[in-house]
């Protein structure tokens, strides 16, 4: 293997590599990215954890067919360090990477490419071309309310439905969900929602960052494939069941408000400097003509905020985690926002005023 | 503000008295309550064994020494947890600020309900009117402004009295008791005082609090306490750390096997408790004493928390098969460590109640009606029959 690249496109794809790479694998190769030839002209530049695989297409100037695989860490350090614009990447005897760039040299330890896993197929995917900007703001609106606890496999993602013509992306952690919709004309029509795991979601983001023009998606054989331009990325679909989520989205809470958005947000940002770091235990006091947001910590002190609101109901208190409502409202694009409570054991949702398909349910704290 | 009023309730020999209001033919005569009559320790001693020297704690071999003509009953569990169930309910209709110490022993800070129900000696004999007249039972209370003073006052008053210190009277009160009676003096700390000079809380509380700390740790909170100064407020609800159950064998036993029943009624006793009480346990403890006297405990860790007496029971099963292969076993106890209350965040998809859950709930309704032991696995039931044999 012998190859010329642009030092630039192949920090490109080492960015991405170095996402996936898994340096904490017991397979010490999966620490590695994956770099081969693929005709005169290009070269692969590819990495997975076995969940999640990105490859990289990158124009390069290529002497002679082969591969290797190198830690995938260093690599990307190493390049983003060089002062060349060209890099000059070669395999020596025993799988050795011979990496030159105007002065600098560098011989680093690789391992054969043979024994790198198998990447997914994403050729024969039948894909569709989508609104970049669009996906990323799905993602956003609902990534931070994906599940971390490793063993609630049906959490740990975010369910992504497509009719052809409508998307929604759903994700919960069995405390809160998140819950936006967007026209996503020319999308893939699935018959049942995927639900993508949580480390897919944030390559996909990473992937498509920054990027105006159009994407290509497409679910293949279990695996969920993103492709931007040269760049393809293909997460494993989970297998857990996730949870039905219509029946936790109440349709009547009776007691509703709209508030300004920032506003809101500000006055709990403030008020739970006081709350419990554990828990973030916040309450929310409606009555007539004010919302209060109250915080009592017995080692601390107490703090509380009131606001002018537009609400005529019956007065209710309610205990929150003010991470989830803060979490959320920092979503919201609108100037305003409502909040409909139930009661003070039931599911709250919040939704910006201005009618866009995007809303939070929150389950109260016994407080 | 008033100034605080504090009532430290106590009853007098809990076990013993009930025993005596379930068996009428054992009122008037001395009762000891114990494990196993050669092996296990005093439980409670009532009032007519006090004499003979029987004290709580006291090995059964010696009390029975002592007083050889006292009637040895063993305990029933359920019956004083459900005494004590009735007994907190009073306290609770006088004011929520109730710290429990044990089943039978607590402290109640009275001072925002005397508007309502007098001053704080009307609501002690209140108290111990309603306990003797709906429960049954004989209490002792005491009254004064800090806690420790109130628990002192009550084991002046008992059996069956009141006693209450004015704030005025602390002093004068404390002056002459031996310092013993402090809270925090063990025998280290009481040799360390009568070596300085210092019999009586009023020794300690006219020395310079200086000259004492150079000699005893401690001498400061000590010498504090002894002017009837105690700022800890009354905890109500204070959590409890473990829960737990333990038998002490008739005969030492052989082998998982042999236990294994004892284990498990132990377990499901645990369980049922802590599902009383609505909290959970992360830890499961078992604890083993060996025939030569030698005591192991061994812990494990438990993911999800759990209050299924089944659960305790492998788990503790799984402990007892490492750590005491064939070794002949006097005693062993099992104990709910680590509680966890319930969370207070609420869930968004409530999990259906699991086929043990559902189980739990109906064997506890069924222990409510009938009794702890209506129905007990065929083990247990086997086990018990076998020691009621050996006993006959």
């Amino acid at each position: 293997m012998d190859f010329k690249i642009d030092k630039n496109q192949l920090l490109r794809g080492l960015y991405l590599a170095a996402g996936i790479a898994d340096r904490k694998s017991t397979m010490p190769i999966l620490a590695n990215v994956l770099i081969r030839t693929d005709g005169k002209d290009r070269i692969l530049c590819a990495a997975t954890d076995l969940t999640v695989a990105v490859m990289a297409t990158l124009p390069a100037k290529v002497e002679k067919d082969g591969g290797l695989t190198v830690t995938a860490r260093q690599f990307f350090e190493i390049v983003k360090g060089l002062s060349g614009e060209e890099v000059h990447l070669r395999r020596s005897e025993q799988n050795w990477a011979d990496i030159r760039s105007g002065r600098a040299e560098f011989k680093v330890v690789g391992m054969a490419e043979r024994d790198y896993p198998k990447l997914p197929a994403v050729s024969e995917a039948e894909m569709f071309k989508v609104d970049s900007p669009t996906l990323l703001d799905m993602i956003s609106k609902t990534i931070f309310s994906v599940s971390l606890d490793e063993t609630r496999q049906h959490l740990a993602g975010v369910l992504f439905e497509s009719d052809g013509n409508e998307a929604r992306m759903i994700s919960t952690d069995g405390h809160r969900l998140s819950k936006v919709g967007r026209k996503l004309p020319g999308g893939p029509k699935l018959a049942a929602g995927v639900l993508i795991p949580r480390k897919g979601v944030v390559e996909i983001r990473r992937v498509l960052e920054g990027r105006q023009t159009p994407c290509e998606v497409g679910v293949q054989q279990g695996h969920f494939v993103v492709r931007a331009d040269d760049v393809a990325l293909s997460v494993k679909l989970s297998d857990g069941q996730f949870p039905p989520y219509d029946q936790v989205i109440p349709k009547d809470n009776d007691r509703t408000l709209t508030v300004e958005r920032n506003e809101l947000l500000e006055a709990l940002r403030r008020v739970s400097i006081m709350a419990s770091d554990k828990t973030w235990g916040i309450r929310l006091g409606l009555d007539k003509g004010k919302l209060s947001i109250e915080a009592d910590n017995p080692d601390l002190g107490n703090a509380r905020e009131k606001l002018d609101v537009a609400y005529k109901g019956v007065a209710v208190q309610v205990g929150f985690n003010a991470r989830y409502f803060i979490e959320l409202l920092t979503e919201m694009g609108s100037r305003e926002v409502r909040v409909e409570i139930a009661g003070e054991l039931d599911p709250a949702i919040i939704r910006p005023a201005d009618g866009t398909d995007y809303l939070g349910v929150i389950m109260p704290m016994r407080l | 503000m008033a100034a605080a009023a504090i009532i430290h309730v106590d009853m007098d020999a809990f076990y013993a008295s009930v025993e005596q209001r379930d068996h009428p033919e054992l009122r008037g005569r001395p009762v000891i309550v114990g494990g196993h009559p050669t092996r296990g320790v005093v439980l409670a001693a009532s009032y007519e064994v006090r004499p003979f020297g029987v004290r709580s704690a006291m090995s059964m071999v010696q009390a029975r020494r002592l007083a050889p003509n006292a009637v040895v009953v063993p305990p029933r569990f359920d019956a004083y947890s459900a005494a004590s169930n009735e007994i907190f309910a009073i306290f609770a209709a006088v004011t929520p600020l109730v710290e429990p110490l044990s089943l039978d022993e607590a402290f109640l800070d009275v001072t925002g309900s005397t508007t309502l129900f007098g001053p704080p000696s009307a609501i002690a004999t209140n108290i111990r009117r309603r306990i003797a007249e709906e429960v049954g039972l004989p209490a002792s209370a005491g009254i004064a402004s800090v806690k420790f003073v109130a628990k002192m006052a009550s084991d002046l008053a008992k059996p069956n009295g009141q006693r209450e210190i004015a704030a005025s009277e602390i002093g004068a009160f404390l002056a002459p008791l031996p310092v013993h009676r402090l809270w925090g003096v063990g025998p280290k700390t009481e040799a360390a005082l009568h070596a300085l000079g210092l019999r009586t809380i009023g020794d300690i509380a006219s020395q310079d609090p200086k000259r004492i700390e150079r000699h005893v740790s401690g001498a400061r909170d000590l010498w504090t306490l002894a002017q009837g100064i105690d700022p800890r407020p009354v905890v109500p609800d204070r959590a409890a750390k473990s829960i737990g159950a333990e038998e002490t064998f008739g005969e030492d036993l052989r082998g998982a096997d042999a236990v294994r029943p004892h284990i498990q009624g132990q377990a499901l006793r645990v369980g049922r408790r802590l599902r009383q009480a609505g909290i959970k346990t992360r830890v499961v403890q078992l604890k083993v004493k060996f025939d030569d006297f030698s005591l192991i405990t061994r812990q494990q860790t438990l993911e999800p928390p759990t209050d299924d007496g089944q659960t305790l029971y492998r788990v503790a099963m799984e402990l007892l098969t490492v750590a005491a292969p064939n070794k002949k076993i006097r005693l062993t106890g099992v104990s709910a460590q680590a509680l966890t209350g319930p969370q207070p965040q609420l869930a968004l998809f409530a999990p259906p109640p699991s086929r043990p859950d559902r189980l739990n709930a109906a064997l506890d309704r069924i222990a409510e009606r009938f009794g702890g032991d209506a129905v007990v696995p065929a083990d247990v039931r086997n086990q018990r029959r076998r020691d009621d044999a050996d006993d006959s």
